[in-house]
């Protein structure tokens, strides 16, 4: 759909201010300035929404916000925006993600590229409003792209990035921008932000192969799959999961060329002569980080592994990064009761076959905070570490 | 093994028949599985059933592929299913119809053996409302195997729970009647060999599918869903037509048809699938359901359309 001109108000300041997470995300989207935005708030998202429609009422964006009944029928209205030619956005949080569950699958099967922007947040119960990752991992197996953003300045270059590797023709799934919810989302912060003009032409214009609207090539969408068609149908939408790893080669690097700040799927630090590393998801890379910092300067070979794209999951690249070292402990927000918890399975499958000793923590859940102390204890337990050992839990009083 | 494919529509007693079926055997020391496989669940639509039996215990799960024998409930199916699939020419064709075998053979180009019940006829006459079980009573016939007074118990045990007494001795009465319709015969399993190209014939490769799975419209103007019908399809009163085209509109299977200056001018009965929204959807109640004979429903009129 082509981008209405508007008389806007003189553009934003371009430069670095101080924004949460959601307003470096409520920037983004204004910038981006998608057809439809369909939501329901929820805490810790709300900021978000709440933004943007300030933009809108001020006549700085011309989004049309959709106020749905509830977050399925958000997505829902999403997905049929999305799919008539517009492009289209929604933002949500724990219940939210779970009440919208359903119709995220449906998106993904149905190629909408529709971007999610997700403050995470624990899923009840008992009901809680803090971070952890188990919305996340609620949505793991829904086809929909998740990228994880350690810092407001993450959350807002995902943000911006998250149209074009949405809408690539060999994509077209829904793309979850997920930041820790509070953590990220209402702390602030130095964030840069791009001039609207240039996040315009970045994402460029929306198009998708076979837009609802366009009458002289009428289309049936959403139809019903017997098993002679469903399982091929599945196939090809783990191939566009598949496609992202190069289409996001493509968009992180035209966007370093925009912004002079590159991105992979995942980020080595200090992982170059490390002999232990920690792998993590999410704000907590940053805590991390420190924590090497302080152990590199006694002279300890340690390094941190951050995965940015969960889903699709960088296997390879991160088992080449992880490859000299000799143990790695897998810090989990999220748990699976009964079996491993999501990241560290997922770890072991990437890093099978290879000499190295996985440790499994899960911490942080509920908002539980988790300390330098937390990170330089696990740096200590793997010198030691053989093998698979048992789960531990990080800030827990057991 | 012996393993047989139901083929029926939607309403017509394809699964019931596939568990009395076993239910009898298993009273004749089988083992036995019955299992339905499901499509658009709406009466009159095309639904296959299977049964395996053998001596000793049955453990496999998979789709019955290459069956011994098949067996056609309704004959209109024969001009929109497959029915022969994966039937060895060593393998058995039952049909129930008032057509010949010869007939029957031309229609199909099945070389096996073939035998015709007109179960309709015979079920009728036997005071039944289906002519599954007189299809099934001509089957035992046809195989040499249950004995009748088997496949009578089978019914018991199978449908003595869901019919009242008079309604098991009509199907009891039916199963005589199919009994004693045909000629005796006797089953030799056929060499299992499953076609190659067997089910994914004609079925395009996952890489060759559009994006989200999109079709092009129109499609349903190709599935002659006509044969779905039960009985009933809607009929017209043009002089109380005000050429709304709502019928058009709500009509899920495009059977309204409209002239080139686009004016009502009636409906397409090999695709009309009688499910009467048009008659909720007309406002001068125009459209009508009315009784029709099956010889006005598709595939029973001599080849194709
Ligand atoms: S009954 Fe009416 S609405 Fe239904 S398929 Fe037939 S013509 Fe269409
Ligand atoms: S809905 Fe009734 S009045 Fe309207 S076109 Fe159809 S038959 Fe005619």
């Amino acid at each position: 759909m082509a981008h209405r001109t508007l008389e806007l108000p003189p553009a934003e300041a371009v430069g670095t201010r101080s924004l949460t997470g959601s307003e470096a995300v409520a920037h983004a989207i204004r910038q981006i300035d998608p057809d439809v935005m369909a939501v329901y708030p929820i805490t810790p998202q709300t900021p978000i929404i709440e933004m943007v429609a300030r933009f809108v009422a001020d006549g700085r964006a011309t989004t049309q916000i959709i106020n749905a009944e509830s977050e399925h029928s958000a997505m829902s209205a999403a997905v049929g925006a999305a799919l008539a030619g517009a492009r289209s956005m929604t933002a949500t949080s724990s219940q939210g993600l779970a009440l919208m569950i359903e119709v995220v699958y449906i998106a993904a099967s149905m190629r909408a590229p529709i971007v999610m922007a997700v403050a995470n947040r624990a899923l009840s119960g008992p009901i809680n409003i803090h971070c952890d990752h188990s919305d996340s991992m609620l949505a793991r197996d829904s086809g929909a792209v998740q990228i994880f953003a350690e810092n407001a300045q993450e959350a807002y270059d995902f943000m911006v990035m998250a149209p074009r590797l949405a809408e690539h023709p060999d994509v077209l799934l829904p793309v979850m921008i997920c930041q820790d919810g509070f953590t990220i989302s209402h702390s602030a912060e130095p964030v840069s932000l791009l001039a609207d003009d240039a996040v315009r032409s970045f994402v460029g214009e929306y198009r998708v192969p076979y837009p609802l609207l366009d009458v002289g090539r009428p289309t049936t969408h959403g139809p019903f799959a017997m098993p002679d068609y469903y399982f091929e149908l599945k196939r090809r939408q783990g191939d566009a999961m598949d496609a992202l790893a190069h289409v996001w080669c493509d968009v992180a690097g035209d966007f370093a060329g925009v912004s002079g700040r590159p991105y992979g799927l995942h980020e080595a630090y200090r992982l170059d002569d490390a002999d232990r590393a920690i792998v993590v998801l999410g704000s907590t890379a940053g805590t991390v980080k420190d924590v090497v910092d302080e152990l590199r300067c006694s002279g300890e070979r340690v390094g941190l592994l951050k995965i940015t794209g969960f889903r699709p999951f960088p296997e390879r690249s991160i088992a080449a990064g992880l490859s000299g070292v000799r143990s790695v402990a897998v810090l989990d927000r999220a748990l699976s009761p009964g079996g491993p918890a999501p990241l560290l399975a997922m770890m072991a499958a990437a890093l099978y076959g290879m000499p190295v000793a996985l440790r499994s923590y899960v911490y942080g859940l509920g908002g539980r905070d988790l300390g330098l102390d937390h990170i330089r204890r696990v740096f200590t337990e793997l010198k030691v570490a053989r093998g698979r050992s048992a789960v531990r839990y990080l800030g827990l009083r057991d | 093994m012996i393993e047989i494919r139901w083929h029926g529509r939607g309403g017509q007693g394809a699964k019931t028949v596939s568990q009395l079926w076993a239910a009898a055997l298993l009273e004749a020391g089988k083992w036995v599985q019955a299992f339905p496989e499901y499509g658009p669940e709406r009466s009159g639509a095309p639904v296959q059933a299977y049964n395996r039996s053998d001596d000793s215990a049955i453990r496999r799960r998979a789709a019955v592929t290459s069956p011994d024998v098949v067996v056609v409930l309704d004959p209109s199916l024969l001009a929109e299913v497959d029915v022969t699939a994966g039937l060895d020419p060593g393998g058995l064709l039952l049909v129930n119809t008032e057509e010949s075998v010869s007939a029957v053979r031309e229609r199909v180009g099945f070389e096996g053996r073939i035998v015709c019940v007109p179960g309709d006829r015979l079920a009728i006459g036997a005071g039944a409302t289906k002519a599954n079980v007189v299809v099934a009573g001509a089957l035992a016939k046809a195989l040499g195997d249950p004995p009748v007074a088997t496949l009578k118990e089978g019914a018991r045990i199978a449908l003595g729970g869901k019919l009242s007494p008079a309604a098991l001795a009509t199907t009891v009465a039916a199963i005589e009647a199919g009994y004693g319709a045909v000629s005796a015969g006797r089953c030799v399993p056929v060499s299992r060999t499953p076609r190659a190209d067997g089910p994914t014939r004609g079925l395009k490769r996952y890489r060759d599918l559009a994006v989200g799975a999109v079709v092009a419209a129109g499609t349903a103007g190709r599935t002659r869903t006509g044969g779905w019908r039960t009985g009933q399809r809607p009929d017209v009163e043009l002089r109380r037509c005000i050429n709304c085209l709502l019928c058009w509109v709500y009509c899920p299977d495009s059977a309204v048809e409209l002239s080139d200056e686009v004016v009502f001018v009636g409906f397409d009965y090999d695709l009309c699938k009688g499910c009467a929204l048009c008659v909720e959807a007309c406002p001068t109640g125009a459209i009508a359901m009315v009784a029709e004979s099956p010889a006005l429903r598709p595939g029973l009129a001599p080849q194709g359309k």
